[in-house]
């Protein structure tokens, strides 16, 4: 089964959206439409202190009547963020979204966040992966 | 792999919450939390006219003036509605949100939304599938 460093190299390389546990909302949400995706990790220096998503939006500030010019990333952001080791399999990765009930997860090794992959990211990997596992198994039978 | 009706039948993708074009962007907010899902259809008359998503809820802040208790789901929504038919495989709704970029797709049946498909719901059915055929290949290899 493929690893997360695996897929990452084939995916295009892109550094990891990040923003500061500081901005504002509302300058985070910005930064979200410009690079067209549903989260950021939130990043003080090099150190993970969070994740912050479309959902914390719609659900902490809308939701609770607060200002996204004067609501910091910090005080909505998911602190306890779920990551996992570049050596992680696809599959491992999938069952804890599901789980989880989240869409992303940033890849970490050590300290360093390395990228962040999203359920789309690996949605196709994982149906070419299981293909090829049955199309194996599949040509050992007929063979 | 299974089609659209076979998922309808085991995953909670029937479930199926609607609003009208009337509503505010507060109430499709508050309904999106409350059920725990991403997206909900906008119904008039009983016929489909829109979708309304976290994304476009998210993008809704940079227009002028924007607020959520005023603002009309008509304002907000998807228009142009990809659907599928429930004779389409889980595959081909792979495919389509995957080139259009979505993760909610209503499904439609004799002119009637009869359910919502999911990202979420597809991943955990190719899990479970793809599972019970390498199980069985396994078994017949190891007879």
């Amino acid at each position: 089964m493929k690893t997360v460093a695996e897929l990452l190299r084939v995916k295009s390389m892109r550094p990891v959206v990040r923003v500061a546990p500081d901005d504002s909302v509302l300058e985070a949400i910005k930064v979200l439409a410009r690079e067209d995706v549903g989260a950021a990790v939130a990043m003080e220096g090099d150190r993970l202190t969070g994740i912050f998503s479309e959902r914390d939006y719609t659900r902490k500030v809308i939701l609770q009547g607060r200002s996204s010019d004067s609501t910091r990333v910090r005080e909505i952001m998911t602190a306890s963020v779920i990551c996992v080791p570049p050596t992680a399999s696809i599959r491992d990765c999938m069952s804890l979204m599901v789980d989880k009930g989240i869409r992303h997860l940033p890849v970490r090794g050590g300290e360093r966040v390395m990228s962040m992959v999203s359920i789309r990211d690996i949605v196709g990997d994982l149906v070419a992966d299981h293909e090829f596992t049955i199309s194996q198994l599949q040509n050992y039978i007929n063979s | 792999m299974r089609t659209v009706k076979q998922l309808l039948e085991v995953s909670q993708s029937h479930r199926l919450f609607t609003v009208e074009p009337t509503a505010t962007v507060i109430e499709v907010v508050k309904l999106l939390a409350r059920e725990n899902v991403g997206a909900v259809v906008v119904m008039e008359d009983s016929k489909l006219v829109g979708i309304v998503s976290e994304r476009d809820v998210t993008k809704k802040i940079f227009l002028q003036g924007s607020n959520p208790a005023a603002d009309r789901v008509d304002q907000i929504m998807t228009r142009d509605v990809i659907t599928v038919s429930p004779a389409e495989s889980t595959r081909g709704c792979l495919v389509l949100m995957t080139a259009r970029n979505i993760r909610q797709l209503p499904v439609i049946e004799a002119g009637h939304v009869v359910g919502l498909i999911s990202l979420r719901d597809i991943v955990k059915d190719i899990i479970t599938a793809q599972d019970d055929t390498i199980a069985q290949l396994s078994r017949y290899i190891n007879g």
